[in-house]
C-alpha cells in the first residue's frame, strides 16, 4: 500500500490531529478578540459534529439540534452557576449536565419519531417544530433556580466562564487560553465519535441509512439503534451548547431561533456531509469568512456575499469542501472496484456448507417448522393475500409458484412481518409471531432474500456479509470467521474490497444470499433467487437450496420452472391470494388448469 | 441501422466494457450473451448515453447518436432496464402515456394499442405502477419502451421474475413487432431458450469484451461454447 493510500485511509486522524497541534500552538499568539471569535467558531462545529452524526451517518436531517443544543445550554448553565462557585471548575458541572440534558431531550424527542416509524420529511419538520417550540416558550418563560434567574426574553446571565483551576480564588481563563480549552474538548469529542462511527455502532448506523429494511432483515432492532445514535447527537449538541454558555456568560431565547437551527446544516454541507471533521471545516469556513467581511473589508455586504458563497459551494462542491477533497484525491489512487469484473465463478460446496449450518444449530437450535392458519391481509379493494393455509416443515424444500400478481410476495411478506395480515396467525416453531416485529421474527431464525437484491452498496462485499454474520454470532472475530467461509463459498474472496454497488446484479443477488446464510436461519424463505442468473449458476443454487433443506425449512418463489424441478420438493400453486393447487412438479405439468393460469403450453418459447 | 462502435465505459473510474463494437442491421433480432457481471447492462447504459463514453460512440442509421439519454429515445431507441423502474406513483396507462407524449405520439391511441398488446395489462390499467407485481412491472416497462415507437428497441434481462406462460406470450409479442413494424431488437439475457427462440444472431461477451459473434444453429451445435461462456 502506497504512503497516499495509507494517509487516505487515515484522513480522518491525522489532518484533524494536525489542525488541532495548529490551533493549539497558535493559540497564545492569536490576537485575544480573534480567540475570543474563533472560540465560537469550535463551539459550532461541535453543533455542526452533533448533526452530522445524525443526519450524515443516520441519515435524519433533525432541525433539532438547535433545540438540544439551547436546552443544554440553559441546563448546564444552571447547574454551572449554582454548584461551580463551591469547586471553582465550571466545565465539570456545565458540560456532563448539558449533555445528560440534552441526549434525554434528543431520547424523548426520538422515541416518537423513531418508534411511531415516522418518514424522513415528517421526521425533520417535527424536529423544527421542537426547534420553534421551545423559542416561542422561552419568551416567556420564567424561573429562579437557586441563584439562577432565568428570564424569559431577558434570558439568563451571570453564567462564570470557562474555569479550569480549583478552589474558591479559580479564575476565569483569558480568550486565548479559553480557545485553547474548547480545541481540546471539541478534539476529544471529535475523536471519542470517530471511533464510535468507525466501529459496529457506527457500521449499523451506516446501514440503516443505507437500506433500513434490510437491516432489520438481518435482525438489528433499528429503532434502539436509532435512538441511541440521536441521543448521542443530542448528548454531543448539549454539551457544545453548555460550552456555549461559559463562553457567552449569558443566553436567551434568541440560541432557539430559526437562523441558528438552519446554519447547522449549513455548516455540515459547506464542510462535507458524512466526514465528522467537515462540520468543524464548515463552521470554521463560514465563521472565518463573516468575521473577514465583518471587519469592513468589502463594506458592509456581509449576508450578501456569505449567501453567494455558500450558494457557489453547494452548486460546485456538491459533497462539501471534504467530500471534493476526497473525490480529487480518490482519482489518483488504485480503483478498489477494478476487481469487479474478474470475479470466479460460485461454487457451492455441500460440505463447508453444511458445517456453517450444523454450527449454526449449535447456537441457534434445531430447524423450526413454519406454518400459517388462514393468514389474510388486504390493500383496498385488492387481496393478495386471502386465507392461506399453509405448513412448512425441513426435510425437502417448498416452492411457491403462481401467476404474476398471485400473491406470492405478498404471502413471504407476511410470514416476515413486512406486512401485518389483518386476520389468521402465522407461527415459528412453537410460537405464534403474528404479531412480532420483523427484527424479532429474523432473531428468532427466520432469513429472507427479497425479490430485488438488497445489499449495501457503499460497503465492501466483505463487510455486507461481517454484518449480517455479527447480528447472529454478536462476536467481531466470530462473525468474520463466518463471513470469510461464505466470501469463498461465493467465489468473490478476490472482491472481497469492491464495494457492493459495482457488483453486476446476477453478483448482488449471491451476495443477498450469502447475507442470508451467515445469519444461519432456521428458516430461510427466498423470493426469486435465480432470477439473473446463468443456468450454470441456477444448479449451484439448486444444490446450496437443497443442502439448506437438509438442515432448515425453505420456501422458495420462483418462475424458474426448471429450478423447481430439480429441486424435487413440494410445490403450491397461488393465484389470485389463494391455494389454488399443490403437488410435485410433474403432477402440476399435468393441470390443465394450471398449463392455464400459469405454465402456459409454449408455442414460441 | 444500429451500432456501437469501439465502446469503453464503466462508473467513476472503474472500467467495465473495452472496446466493444456491434451491428444490429434494420428489422434484425439479436442476441447479447454471456455470464453474470461481463458487461452486458453496462453496454446497455452505454448505448442508451446514461453512462457517459470514455471511448466510442453509437450510430444509428449511419449518424452519430445523440449526446443524451432523452434525445436518443427521441431518435428511435427504445430501452427496457434491467430491474424494470417503472414510474411507481403513474397508473399503468399513465406509465405508457407519458412515454408516448414526450416522445410527441397521440398518448391515448398509444395506450390503446398496448392494451391490445398486452391483455395482462388492461385488468390493472388504472392501478399505480409499484403496487403491481415484479412481472407484471415486467411487461409494463416493456409497454412502455414500445410505446416510443422505437425502431431499435434493448431489452435488459426482460423474462426476469416474468412468469412461463407470459415469457411465452412475450416472445410471440417481440417476433410479431418485429415482423410487422420492423423494430429491430438487442437483447441480453441469461434465459437462452427464450433469447434463441427470437434471435437470430448473437454476440458473446466475456470480462468486458466480445468474444465472439455467432448464429443461433452455430451456437446451438456449439456445446462447449455454451458451457466456457455462457455457463449453461
Amino acid at each position: 500500500m502506497s504512503l497516499s493510500e495509507k494517509l487516505y485511509k487515515n484522513a480522518g486522524l491525522v489532518f484533524p490531529a494536525v489542525a488541532i497541534l495548529l490551533a493549539l500552538a497558535f493559540s497564545g499568539q492569536i490576537d485575544p478578540y480573534l480567540a475570543f471569535v474563533a472560540t465560537s467558531w469550535v463551539i459550532f462545529g461541535l453543533l455542526g459534529l452533533s448533526l452530522d452524526v445524525v443526519w450524515g451517518r443516520g441519515g435524519l436531517l433533525s432541525l433539532g439540534q438547535a433545540a438540544f443544543y439551547g436546552l443544554g445550554g440553559y441546563f448546564g448553565s444552571v447547574v454551572a452557576i449554582n454548584l461551580a462557585p463551591a469547586t471553582g471548575n465550571t466545565l465539570i458541572w456545565a458540560l456532563p449536565a448539558g449533555a445528560a440534558f440534552g441526549a434525554l431531550a434528543a431520547a424523548a424527542l426520538g422515541y416518537i419519531i423513531f418508534f411511531a416509524r415516522m418518514g424522513p420529511l415528517q421526521s425533520t419538520i417535527l424536529s423544527y417544530t421542537f426547534t420553534l417550540l421551545l423559542w416561542s416558550v422561552t419568551q416567556t418563560f420564567k424561573l429562579d433556580v437557586g441563584e439562577a434567574a432565568i428570564g424569559g426574553d431577558n434570558g439568563l446571565s451571570n453564567i462564570p466562564g470557562i474555569v479550569l483551576g480549583v478552589g474558591e480564588g479559580a479564575q476565569s481563563l483569558g480568550p486565548n487560553a479559553a480557545f485553547a480549552a474548547a480545541v481540546v474538548i471539541a478534539a476529544l469529542l471529535y475523536f471519542v465519535t470517530r471511533w464510535l462511527m468507525r466501529g459496529t455502532f457506527g457500521r449499523i448506523v451506516d446501514c440503516i441509512r443505507i437500506d433500513a429494511e434490510k437491516t432489520e432483515l438481518l435482525g438489528y432492532d433499528v429503532r434502539k439503534y436509532q435512538l441511541l445514535n440521536f441521543a448521542y447527537s443530542g448528548a454531543l449538541a448539549g454539551l457544545a451548547g453548555a460550552l456555549f454558555g461559559l463562553w457567552a456568560n449569558y443566553l436567551n431565547p434568541s440560541i432557539f431561533s430559526v437562523q441558528e437551527a438552519l446554519l447547522v446544516p449549513i455548516y455540515v454541507l459547506v464542510g462535507g456531509l458524512g466526514t465528522l471533521s467537515g462540520a468543524f471545516l464548515g463552521a470554521l469556513a463560514i465563521g472565518g469568512l463573516s468575521f473577514f467581511l465583518g471587519g469592513g473589508a468589502v463594506g458592509g455586504q456581509t449576508t450578501l456575499i456569505l449567501g453567494v458563497v455558500l450558494i457557489l459551494l453547494v452548486l460546485f462542491l456538491q459533497n462539501g469542501i471534504l467530500g471534493g477533497l476526497g473525490n480529487l484525491w480518490r482519482k489518483a489512487l488504485p480503483d478498489p472496484n477494478e476487481a469487479a469484473r474478474n470475479a470466479g465463478a460460485v461454487k457451492i460446496d455441500s460440505a463447508v456448507l453444511g458445517e456453517i449450518l450444523e454450527d449454526a444449530a449449535k447456537d441457534a437450535g434445531p430447524a423450526k417448522n413454519m406454518g400459517t392458519v388462514e393468514a389474510f391481509k388486504q390493500f383496498g379493494g385488492v387481496i393478495p393475500v386471502n386465507k392461506v393455509t399453509q405448513s412448512f416443515t425441513p426435510g425437502k424444500p417448498y416452492s411457491l409458484i403462481g401467476p404474476n400478481g398471485a400473491g406470492k410476495s405478498s404471502f413471504l411478506k407476511a410470514c416476515v412481518g413486512m406486512y401485518r395480515p389483518e386476520g389468521g396467525t402465522v407461527t415459528l416453531g412453537d410460537e405464534d409471531i403474528t404479531k412480532a416485529p420483523i427484527f424479532d421474527r429474523v432473531r428468532k431464525g427466520m432469513g429472507v432474500k427479497n425479490q430485488k437484491p438488497q445489499v449495501f452498496g457503499e460497503l465492501t462485499v466483505a463487510d455486507n456479509l461481517w454484518t449480517a454474520a455479527f447480528a447472529r454470532t454478536k462476536d467481531r472475530v466470530k462473525a468474520e470467521d463466518v463471513a470469510a467461509k461464505i466470501l469463498n463459498m461465493l467465489g468473490l474472496e478476490g472482491q472481497s474490497d469492491v464495494q457492493a454497488s459495482a457488483l453486476s446484479h446476477g453478483q448482488q443477488q449471491w451476495l443477498d444470499i450469502g447475507m442470508v446464510l451467515c445469519l444461519a436461519p432456521r428458516v430461510v424463505l427466498l423470493d426469486e433467487p435465480a432470477a439473473g442468473m446463468t443456468n450454470e449458476e441456477t444448479r449451484e443454487l439448486s444444490s446450496l437450496v437443497r443442502t439448506l433443506a437438509r438442515h432448515t425449512t425453505v420456501v422458495v418463489v420462483e418462475h424458474d420452472m426448471e429450478f423447481v424441478r430439480t429441486l424435487e420438493g413440494h410445490v403450491t400453486v397461488l393465484h389470485q391470494g389463494e391455494v389454488f393447487a399443490e403437488g410435485d412438479i410433474e403432477a402440476l405439468r399435468a393441470d390443465d388448469r394450471v398449463l392455464d393460469i400459469y405454465l402456459g403450453r409454449s408455442e414460441h418459447v | 441501422m444500429f451500432k456501437v462502435v469501439n465502446a469503453t465505459g464503466g462508473y467513476g473510474k472503474t472500467t467495465i466494457i473495452r472496446n466493444v463494437s456491434l451491428e444490429v442491421k434494420s428489422g434484425e433480432v439479436v442476441a447479447l450473451l454471456g455470464r453474470n457481471g461481463v458487461g452486458k447492462s453496462t453496454l446497455m447504459r452505454f448505448a442508451t448515453h446514461l453512462i457517459p463514453p470514455m471511448e466510442g460512440h453509437v450510430e444509428i442509421d449511419g449518424k452519430p447518436a445523440p449526446n443524451s439519454p432523452a434525445k436518443r429515445a427521441k431518435s428511435g431507441l427504445g430501452y427496457v432496464p434491467q430491474g424494470r423502474f417503472v414510474f411507481p406513483r403513474m397508473t399503468v396507462i399513465e406509465n405508457i402515456a407519458v412515454a408516448a407524449a414526450s416522445n410527441g405520439h397521440d398518448p391515448k391511441k398509444t395506450v390503446d394499442e398496448a392494451l391490445a398488446d398486452f391483455p395482462m395489462l388492461r385488468p390493472k390499467a388504472h392501478d399505480l405502477a409499484g403496487g403491481l407485481s415484479g412481472g407484471q412491472q415486467q411487461v409494463l416497462a416493456l409497454a412502455r419502451a414500445l410505446a416510443i415507437m422505437p425502431r431499435i428497441l434493448l431489452l435488459d434481462e426482460p423474462t426476469e421474475g416474468v412468469q412461463p406462460s407470459i415469457i411465452d406470450e412475450m416472445a410471440g409479442i417481440l417476433k410479431r413487432i418485429n415482423r410487422e413494424r420492423g423494430i429491430a431488437i438487442l437483447v441480453a439475457e441469461q434465459n437462452l431458450d427464450f433469447c434463441l427462440s427470437i434471435a437470430e444472431r448473437a454476440y458473446v461477451m466475456e470480462k468486458g469484451e466480445i468474444r465472439t459473434e455467432t448464429d443461433r444453429d452455430a451456437l446451438l451445435a456449439d456445446k462447449k461454447l455454451q458451457q466456457e461462456l455462457l455457463g449453461v
